[in-house]
């Protein structure tokens, strides 16, 4: 379990992050939604501990974060970054060896190569294996981080905003993964995602952070409630139901715009029609 | 082939040259006693094997670290730095002073005045300020800057006499290798090198980024320092044998990037070590036999390296 107390991280003078306490629990899949610059990267990064906070605790597994070693940390936790580019010369078959790098410090025992294969498989990047990183397109550059996430075989393995360039079809593979990690591999996920109805349909916990605060922490389906992603959002979606589901249509307000009166509006047409 | 057979044959090709041109630096053209001619070519080649080996490995972890190719541990003003204190010196104690004069005192010296600024640097930048490489390498360029141009004063205002004595130690230049110099060096690199071979899949890892790094359980302000300081020592200590040196190691690193291809340290150390040996020992038999020491190998590197780079960029254009 990840237990996280009375956090508060400050740049400058400028909270960021406000007394958030919540646990995370272990064996399930975690999402953390929330607007733009709500603190959910920052969190996810505090907790992968490659973000200090100001105050308070985060305990993994019963250990600080400050008392954990790295490398032993780096065999329970592993994180993905959002922004994932790489000047060197790394075939994807390399980028997965990595991975193995906290249990194996660079060699590379039969284990490794089978998981690695595994791994290759898994993520349908077999093809790409001897294929340099700058090759690849953006959606397999993402794939091919998250199989070096795989390999390290962690218990906790943290992801954020992984789904960013990729098709519907490798999202809903990469969810299913994911699903797959924690159901049958008894795994622990925590994924920031933007797409709400990613984490309405494959959460089993949602976290919503609003404005550095913890807005909601309960149940997928108590979050994706009309009245909750209102107020999270500023928004007026609908949310309906479908095959024990709740889903969110958000697109369905045409009177979402950054100005707040029709003059507004009518005064960008007035200049733009020349 | 795979790349890893190639680069096998490639660093194979690059040790037989090596050893041709070494053996052929040594024994072309010896008009006159062998004895003689040894006796000055010997510990320049041993010089040249040196400073290929030190400057390799202090500038491709700095470029791993920096995450940049075109940078060079130069860059936060080392060799600027020795180059100074050795105007200091003669300017304030004179030429005959015996730390101008006693090769070991100057050494020793200067190497523990460029470290103690170093780790200054890098303490503020590793423990109290974490996590801002390019702000560390600014300050740096700062310091370089101001230092230049302290040192330009003194060098103006000096006695041309003590001037020459000056610039005698601050040019680069393997024409007058102390002996005793290429034993303190050998000394003091051993153990920096075998740390970074050593420790060659850490700074592999170091090619993911920070985060990544720290994903995998690398303490990464820790090991930045080291390395950094480990760069220092080898800056330092080429620049007190040779003078400054900057666009040999940027050089050897960039070509052993380009006919590598690999992101292995461990090769890439190798290779660049080679590369740079060819460059310095066939620069040096350029100027002693076709140009007949009527220039310096400075210029016949910056020649190569200039030609290198140009060719590189036509070709990127096509």
């Amino acid at each position: 379990m990840i237990q996280v107390e009375h956090v508060h991280k400050n740049y400058g003078n400028t909270p960021i992050i406000k007394d958030v306490s919540l646990n995370i629990e272990k064996g399930k899949l975690t999402a953390l939604i929330g607007p733009n610059g709500a603190g959910k990267t920052t969190f996810l990064n505090m907790i992968g501990c490659l973000t200090p906070f100001d105050e308070g605790k985060i305990i993994i597994d019963g250990v600080d974060t400050h008392h954990w070693n790295r490398n032993d940390l780096a065999k329970h936790l592993a994180i993905l970054k959002q922004k994932n580019s790489l000047n060197a010369q790394i075939t994807v078959r390399e980028l997965f060896a990595f991975g193995r790098f906290p249990h194996m410090k660079g060699k590379i025992g039969p284990k490794c190569r089978e998981l690695i294969k595994q791994s290759l498989k898994y993520l349908g990047m077999e093809e790409y294996e001897h294929t340099y990183l700058k090759d690849l397109s953006g959606g397999q550059l993402q794939r091919a981080f998250i199989g070096m996430v795989l390999c390290q075989d962690t218990d906790y393995i943290l992801l954020d905003e992984p789904l960013n360039n990729l098709d519907m079809k490798y999202s809903v593979q990469i969810m299913n993964i994911l699903r797959n990690l924690v159901d049958e591999m008894g795994r622990t996920v925590v994924i920031v995602l933007h797409d709400i109805n990613f984490a309405a349909a494959y959460a089993d916990q949602i976290i919503a952070f609003k404005e550095g605060e913890k807005f909601i922490d309960d149940l997928s389906t108590s979050v994706i409630q009309k009245r909750v992603i209102d107020e999270l959002f500023d928004m007026n979606v609908e949310v309906i139901e479908h095959n024990h589901q709740n889903y969110c249509l958000y697109y369905q307000d045409r009177k979402q715009f950054f100005v707040h009166s029709v003059q507004e509006l009518n005064e960008f047409k007035k200049v733009v029609n020349q | 082939m795979t790349n890893k057979k190639k680069n096998s044959l490639r660093i194979g090709l690059l040790i037989l040259l090596s050893f041709l041109s070494g053996l052929f630096y040594l024994f072309f053209n010896i008009r006159g006693s062998w004895e003689f001619a040894l006796y000055l070519r010997i510990p320049k080649l041993i010089a040249f094997f040196i400073v290929s080996v030190c400057i390799s490995f202090a500038t491709i972890p700095f470029q791993t670290m920096t995450e940049n190719h075109l940078l060079s541990p130069s860059i936060i003003g080392i060799d600027s730095l020795y180059t100074f204190f050795q105007t200091l010196t003669v300017f304030y104690f004179g030429s005959q002073s015996i730390l101008n004069t006693n090769v070991a005192i100057n050494f020793i010296l200067s190497t523990v005045l460029v470290l103690g600024a170093s780790l200054g640097l890098f303490y503020l930048f590793f423990k109290k300020i974490p996590n801002q490489i390019y702000l560390m390498l600014l300050f740096g360029v700062t310091l370089r800057t101001l230092v230049s141009s302290l040192n330009q004063f003194l060098q103006v205002i000096i006695d041309p006499n003590e001037y020459t004595i000056v610039l005698s130690k601050t040019l680069t230049s393997f024409n007058q290798i102390n002996v005793f110099l290429i034993g303190l060096t050998i000394l003091v690199a051993i153990p920096c090198v075998l740390y970074l071979s050593l420790n060659s899949k850490v700074l592999d890892v170091i090619h993911l980024g920070r985060d990544y790094a720290s994903n995998l359980g690398i303490e990464v302000d820790q090991q930045y320092l080291k390395f950094f300081m480990i760069i220092s020592i080898l800056t330092a200590t080429t620049t007190s044998l040779v003078g400054p040196v900057s666009f040999l190691g940027f050089l050897g690193a960039n070509i052993s990037y380009r006919l590598f291809y690999t992101y292995k340290h461990r090769i890439l150390f190798v290779g660049s070590s080679l590369v740079t040996f060819l460059i310095l020992v066939s620069g040096q038999t350029i100027v002693e036999h076709v140009f007949l020491t009527q220039t310096t190998l400075g210029v016949v590197i910056d020649f190569i390296g200039g030609l290198y780079f140009i060719l590189l960029l036509m070709k990127e254009r096509d």
